[in-house]
């Protein structure tokens, strides 16, 4: 998402050479994603979750999920 | 001494051969060693071997630049770059994004950075475009912090 879009810095931190920052933001497992210092989660995600997140750090309306039509 | 295995040489500069399409240039901060220890001077264990290693993957490919600051002597570019912490490197390709990497891209994150690498040489990703769409429907700046380790 960074490399595509220019309001996205990705920053990614290998936890074990900076103690501090990672102590800082509770690091206990990894992967650990912290987004605009707000919203985290722990392990990986599928992307739409990634982007609800995203949204929610954001404070913008998750986009729905496709539901298949009913007949 | 190489820092990354003659059977791997081969494999990356045939990936990058097919994949790199514009430049890319690795913006690397560091500290370098020094052998006179002063007292509450930062130092940076990794940071020799991590240029050592960034100089061996930009000599796969001639669209890669590898441009190496001092954090210390080189403060308004640290800060023009808003680093604070080395090693420090940044991707930069040919749109405007870009992506860190905090600490020795080593282990299970080198291929990240390969793939970064390519992925800015494109200024293209795997995103699918609901992603797309979603992300470039938000204005605001996105900060994500990724921590990770290299098992």
């Amino acid at each position: 998402m960074a490399i595509e879009f220019s309001n996205v810095t990705a920053d990614i931190i290998e936890a074990n050479e900076f103690p501090e920052i990672s102590r800082r933001y509770g690091v206990s497992g990894v992967p650990k994603v912290v987004i605009n210092d707000s919203v985290e989660f722990t392990g990986a995600v599928p992307e739409p979750a990634f982007v609800a997140a995203i949204q929610q750090a954001v404070g913008v309306e998750p986009t729905p999920e496709d539901e298949p039509t009913q007949e | 001494m190489a820092l990354i295995a003659e059977r791997d040489r081969a494999t990356i500069a045939q990936m990058f051969d097919e994949n790199l399409v514009g430049p890319v240039k690795l913006v690397y901060f560091t500290i370098p060693k020094s052998l006179l220890y002063v007292p509450g001077r930062a130092t940076c264990e990794t940071c020799d071997d991590v240029q050592h290693l960034l100089e061996e993957v930009v000599g796969f490919s001639d669209k890669l630049t590898l441009e190496v600051h001092n954090l210390e002597s080189e403060r308004e570019e640290a800060q023009r770059y808003r680093v604070d912490r080395v090693p420090a490197l940044i991707v930069e390709g040919s749109t405007e994004g870009a992506v860190r990497f905090y600490g020795a891209p080593a282990g299970y994150e080198f291929p990240t950075l390969l793939q970064d690498i390519q992925d800015a040489s494109k200024g293209r990703t795997a995103l699918s475009e609901a992603t797309r769409e979603a992300i470039g429907a938000i204005a605001d700046p996105i900060h994500l912090q990724v921590f990770v380790t290299p098992t």
